[in-house]
């Protein structure tokens, strides 16, 4: 496989995940660039790999929450001014989704994360905590604390003194 | 599955979808990497002098381009040399790009190219049109080493200040002129604060 046939295969499903972890359709073609970038330069290696889209999606994943992580410490309104609310969302009309969307802006990074890469990629824990180079169990955990916070935030009403993620909410 | 899992996979599954199709990724992606190659090409002889040049580079880091710029000595001064790294520089000649590109002084600080030393390890700065940092440790000798972290990306022809980062084993102040040296004594770029 060639570069461009993998980009046009795979390119826009880069962008899409960009814009589900980052909220930013900009910063979304721009993590989708600087993994693609990286997976240009080191291609004949990527390419010989079993699953080179798996490789870089990691690469666009910690992309992701490296530059998270620093603008939160630092710069703030730089990712997170343009994200979520900057683009209206009008074919966004069922308002179940947009109280969903926003509550996941709520969440951080890392939760967030998980979260996209449990529910919107379908990764199961030990592979998520391949993407984030982190253990299984610890996976396993952040994906139940995101998603108590993720209940909370779409409805604080319901989630009060719930602590348990297999509460239905 | 819960009915929030589910109602949380169509919400990003719907998100996704909405996000415009984006045609120009393959030359987005290739275009700045064949000219960061370039860049990089140039300075491989720089690269392989390096590993013997190290203790050239401690001793003499100068190369034949420093006429006007002072080296880290034990002199006095040493001990500002940490000091005075911090605050805003902009490029005036950097190796192997085409310096006449760089804007003239006194452009807006948030776009034009600078580079930014804070007192907490951290730099930070713009290649003419992407906000870039990462961290940095340098010590009163002279020496200095960086890592790049957020970098956002955006088509433009951009100011290699982080390739001279990364490559930085060495720098020097004179008056408003900062100067970075590769490993091998080989000059980087010079900047002029602002």
């Amino acid at each position: 496989m060639e570069f461009d046939e993998y980009v046009a295969a795979r390119g826009q499903q880069l962008v899409r995940l960009g814009y589900v972890l980052s909220g930013d359709r900009y910063r979304a073609e721009d993590l989708a660039q600087t993994a693609l970038m990286h997976t240009y330069q080191h291609w004949r290696r990527v390419r010989r790999m079993d699953d080179p889209h798996a490789y870089v999606r990691r690469v666009l994943v910690n992309a992701h929450v490296s530059a998270a992580r620093r603008s939160s410490s630092r710069e703030a309104p730089l990712v997170m001014a343009e994200s979520a609310h900057s683009e209206p969302d009008p074919a966004l009309a069922v308002a179940e989704h947009d109280a969903m969307w926003r509550a996941l802006a709520e969440l951080s990074p890392r939760e967030r994360t998980v979260l996209v890469l449990r529910y919107y990629e379908d990764l199961d824990h030990a592979s998520i905590a391949a993407v984030l180079g982190i253990k299984e169990s610890t996976a396993r955990a952040t994906v139940s604390r995101a998603l108590a916070a993720l209940r909370a935030a779409h409805d604080p009403a319901i989630v009060k003194g719930a602590g348990d993620d297999h509460d239905r909410p | 599955m819960t009915d929030l899992e589910r109602e949380l996979r169509a919400t990003m599954i719907e998100a996704g979808e909405r996000v415009p199709v984006v045609e120009d990724l393959v030359s987005r992606a290739a275009k700045p990497a064949r000219r960061r190659r370039t860049w990089l090409a140039s300075g491989l002889a720089a690269v392989t002098m390096a590993a013997v040049g190290v203790a050239i580079a401690i001793t003499a880091p100068s190369g034949n381009e420093t006429a006007g710029v002072s080296t880290p000595s034990t002199s006095a001064s040493t001990q500002t040399q940490t000091g005075a790294l911090i605050g805003n520089w902009r490029p005036v000649d950097i190796v192997g790009f085409d310096n006449s590109a760089l804007p003239p002084p006194g452009l807006p600080a948030g776009r034009a190219p600078n580079i930014t030393f804070t007192s907490d390890g951290r730099w930070r700065g713009s290649d003419g049109c992407n906000a870039i940092g990462g961290t940095y440790s340098a010590g009163d000798d002279g020496s200095i080493s960086t890592a790049s972290g957020y970098q956002t990306l955006i088509g433009c022809i951009n100011v290699p200040n982080s390739e001279v980062l990364e490559r930085a084993a060495r720098f020097a102040i004179d008056g408003r002129s900062l100067t970075f040296y590769a490993a091998g004594g080989q000059r980087l770029g010079t900047y002029e604060r602002v």
